[in-house]
């Protein structure tokens, strides 16, 4: 990289500016919230093999791994289902 | 040195042995990065940028393993940004055609970012008296009365204080350029 002057570098730090603390702050949780979905999906897919999941087999599947069904892993469940049934 | 001041390829690797506090400070070297790709390199509205952010960060999770060069994260985030982006875009019929998308953004957008992330990476690496005053001020567009109010400072210093602490940045920035091999992360 070229040296800069002081404006070329004020100019650059306005390119990078911060996404909302809410997005930061949730990915950061991504490896806790994948560690309750390894919990959770062994509990399901004997359940649920070939058939699109209803919400309440996701909740029981989480309280049987003695997990709170809130939104967001109910969210993240479903993601990671349906990414799997992407990718097979 | 404190875990942020890891490189990238010792972050990954910490984040690969599944160290949380790692990951944490990942997502926060990068999370500028992906946010500039999708807003204002793809111009994704707010809803759908917000889902390709938890996206990309949760595959290059899921793929870190998968990453050949450690030393090469920020290129593959990039990539896989790109790729999730565009995904979205086809998705929602964006009336853009879509196989002329990766070429535009291409275009001098990630060089920019690049030296963008360059300098983030000597500012973040600054005492945190300059790199508070100096984020305030470029990133967030802070006034000076603000900037002052919050950080209890003479109105009248504030502009001498940015000035001096643009000067440290610019000096510490060519140091880690002549560093062997570039900037150390």
């Amino acid at each position: 990289m070229a040296t800069k002057d002081e404006r070329q570098i004020a100019k650059l730090l306005r390119e990078l500016p911060s996404p909302p603390g809410h997005w930061v702050e949730r990915a950061k949780t991504i490896p806790s919230v994948e560690r309750q979905l390894d919990q959770v999906l062994p509990l399901l897919e004997s359940e649920a093999k070939g058939r699109k999941v209803q919400t309440a087999e996701l909740e029981r599947a989480i309280e049987a791994a003695g997990l709170e069904p809130e939104a967001d892993l109910i969210e993240a469940l479903v993601d990671r289902i349906e990414r799997e049934a992407g990718s097979r | 040195m404190g875990i942020g001041g890891l490189s990238d390829r010792e972050l990954v690797a910490r984040c690969r042995s599944g160290d949380d506090e790692a990951w944490g400070v990942f997502v926060d070297r990068f999370s500028r990065y992906v946010y500039a790709i999708l807003a204002r390199g793809f111009e994704l509205n707010n809803a759908d940028a917000e889902d390709v952010f938890q996206d990309v960060f949760s595959r290059s999770f899921d793929q870190l393993d998968r990453l050949r060069d450690d030393d090469a994260v920020r290129a593959w985030l990039a990539q896989i940004t790109r790729r999730l982006a565009i995904d979205r875009i086809r998705a929602g019929g964006r009336d853009v055609p879509v196989e002329e998308l990766p070429e535009q953004v291409e275009s001098d957008f990630f060089d920019r970012l690049d030296e963008a992330m360059d300098v983030r990476g000597s500012l973040e690496d600054m005492p945190e008296n300059c790199r508070e005053i100096l984020d305030r001020f470029f990133v967030q567009d802070q006034t000076y009365a603000k900037i002052g109010e919050e950080l209890d400072l003479p109105g009248g210093t504030i502009a001498s204080r940015i000035s001096r602490c643009l000067v440290k940045l610019r000096e510490q920035l060519e140091a880690a350029e002549n560093e062997p091999g570039g900037r150390g992360r």
